[in-house]
């Protein structure tokens, strides 16, 4: 294939210096406005709330769907941050403001997967330990590991959910079309996340946590090259 | 005209599809033997085992055509993989369904969480979303390069889901070990696949020709606006 | 036959009504594009008239100097 994009003039730090001033542009926006923030937290823990509602109190059988429910939760939580990523810059026409830029439009990408990052990395901060609470499971003792599965399953999620989300933003529909993409797109991930955490939590004894790991390695490295590499293709115009 | 000689040959390649679908069917129904451990339910096999290969081949060849389209830029290889989407849903959806016939007799259940079968539905609805994407893009030019990027992201995730729901079912239960076939029952099911395959290349043919036509049609009334 | 017979019946029968209507489908569907493509024509030749005048904006001012459709 030839190389898409524009005006990559093999400066590299250039690619990540922008990204890097999106990244910080969309961090302040947030900061600005918290209720957005706030909302997506209180959202997540509805989410557990529901699902506790749909199974019953028990707590044994909750501490087993533990896993399953956080990360329902955390892939509807992302969602609604996804679809208002690149929302934010329609008003305006920030994107097409950004893509006057002279340099690589992949940068807008990383940009924005970083952003999401950090975003959805901060509900997680908030959401594991309530779900601690309500769940009457101890993560202390875990919590390297359990850091380490949630970092990857939300690039992972990230990853795939920032790059359609540019595709969904210009379509009719989007609100429906995005999660009817990236849902049955992230279901290894869904897969990887939920048994390494489960796994995490109510001890492995058939040894079968790294297999899940190394899924989710395996899965963030081959959608971040593809994803990345075809990202300018969907900003052409 | 050439158009009526095209649609000509292509009723010679229909009717050698037919032909070769109903002698496909009276071996599968007739002349195989039925099966030691399974009896009469196995010979579904013959039209499973080619629905599937017609769903795979036919997203293969979207993977390849939306990569073409990505790379040339010919509206032809958008319509190739447009009409290779559509057929490879009907196909995919009707395997399921067949599975589910399958399944009921064999194991008393109409659905089981087995691997191939669920990363078959899996597949299904993320090539639904594709024909979702055109259905909701208007631009002739935009529609062709996002669903070529859907096409080429769905096909190297189709893999991954596959080997993640493997590993999911195997933690549950032993996977089924796969037998070795006879021969006699070898024969009709090749005999099934390469009549398979003539149906898809004439549906694909015809698909591509309504393509075709909707573009002309697409084209013009864009002009007379 | 082991009370397979339904089974087998509904799959053979279902690939088979599935391929059948597609393939009819698709046919009726090129004929409706086809028919439209027709239409179209007809409608544009007759707007593209020359004249500078469209199809049934009201009566031409001289309807004898007026040149033959073009076809």
């Amino acid at each position: 294939m030839s190389a898409p994009g524009q005006g990559s003039d093999g400066d590299e730090g250039g690619v990540f210096r922008r990204a890097w001033a999106i990244l910080w542009k969309d961090l302040l926006i947030e900061g600005r406005n918290k209720q957005s923030f706030t909302a997506m937290v209180s959202f997540a823990a509805l989410v557990l709330f529901l699902f506790t509602f749909a199974v019953g109190p028990d707590p044994e059988l909750l501490g087993r769907l533990a896993g399953g429910l956080l990360w329902v939760g955390i892939v509807f939580t992302g969602m609604l941050s996804l679809s208002r990523t690149y929302q934010s810059e329609e008003k305006g026409g920030g994107l097409e403001g950004l893509k006057m830029y002279p340099g690589e439009l992949r940068s807008i990408y990383l940009g924005k997967l970083a952003a999401n990052l950090v975003l959805l990395t901060l509900v997680e901060a908030l959401l594991f330990p309530a779900a601690a609470v309500l769940f009457q499971i101890d993560m202390w003792p875990h919590a390297p590991q359990l850091a380490a599965v949630a970092f990857l399953g939300t690039f992972g999620f990230s990853v795939v959910g920032t790059f359609y989300a540019a595709l969904t933003v210009h379509l009719r529909a989007r609100e429906l079309m995005l999660p009817l993409l990236l849902f049955p797109a992230l279901v290894p991930v869904l897969l990887g996340a939920v048994n390494a955490t489960t796994l995490t939590l109510t001890g492995d004894p058939m040894g079968n946590f790294d297999m899940w790991f190394r899924l989710l390695v395996a899965f963030d490295v081959i959608f971040f090259v593809v994803c990345t590499w075809i990202f300018p293709i969907l900003l052409e115009d | 005209m050439e158009r009526e000689t095209r649609d000509r040959r292509h009723r010679w390649l229909g009717l050698a599809a037919l032909a070769a679908v109903v002698v496909g069917t009276v071996w599968a129904l007739f002349v195989a033997p039925p099966d030691a451990a399974q009896g009469e339910v196995q010979r579904l096999m013959y039209v499973h085992v080619p629905t599937a290969w017609i769903g795979m081949l036919s997203f293969f060849v979207v993977f390849v055509m939306s990569i073409l389209y990505l790379v040339q830029r010919d509206p032809r290889w958008d319509m190739i993989a447009h009409s290779g989407v559509e057929i490879g849903v009907v196909f995919t959806a009707l395997t399921l369904a067949l599975g589910s016939l399958w399944a009921k007799p064999t194991w008393g259940i109409w659905w089981t969480w087995d691997p191939r079968l669920t990363t078959t539905a899996i597949m299904l609805i993320i090539y639904v979303g594709y024909l979702a994407v055109r259905g909701f893009a208007q631009d002739p030019e935009k529609r062709a390069r996002w669903s070529a990027v859907v096409g080429i992201v769905a096909f190297v995730d189709v893999p991954i889901v596959y080997l993640s729901v493997t590993w999911w079912r195997t933690l549950h239960q032993p996977p089924s070990t796969a037998r070795s076939i006879a021969p006699e029952m070898l024969w009709p099911l090749f005999l099934n696949l390469a009549a398979f395959t003539l149906v898809y290349l004439y549906l694909m043919l015809r698909r591509y020709r309504l393509a075709e036509a909707e573009r002309q049609l697409e084209e013009e009334t864009a002009i007379g606006r | 036959m082991d009370g397979s017979l339904p089974y087998l019946a509904a799959g053979f029968g279902l690939t088979w009504i599935v391929m059948v209507l597609y393939a009819w489908r698709l046919e009726a569907r090129i004929g409706r594009v086809r028919d439209g493509l027709r239409r179209h024509d007809e409608s544009t030749s007759r707007v593209e008239a020359p004249g500078g005048r469209t199809a049934g904006a009201g009566p031409p001012d001289e309807p004898d100097h007026r040149p033959e459709e073009a076809r």
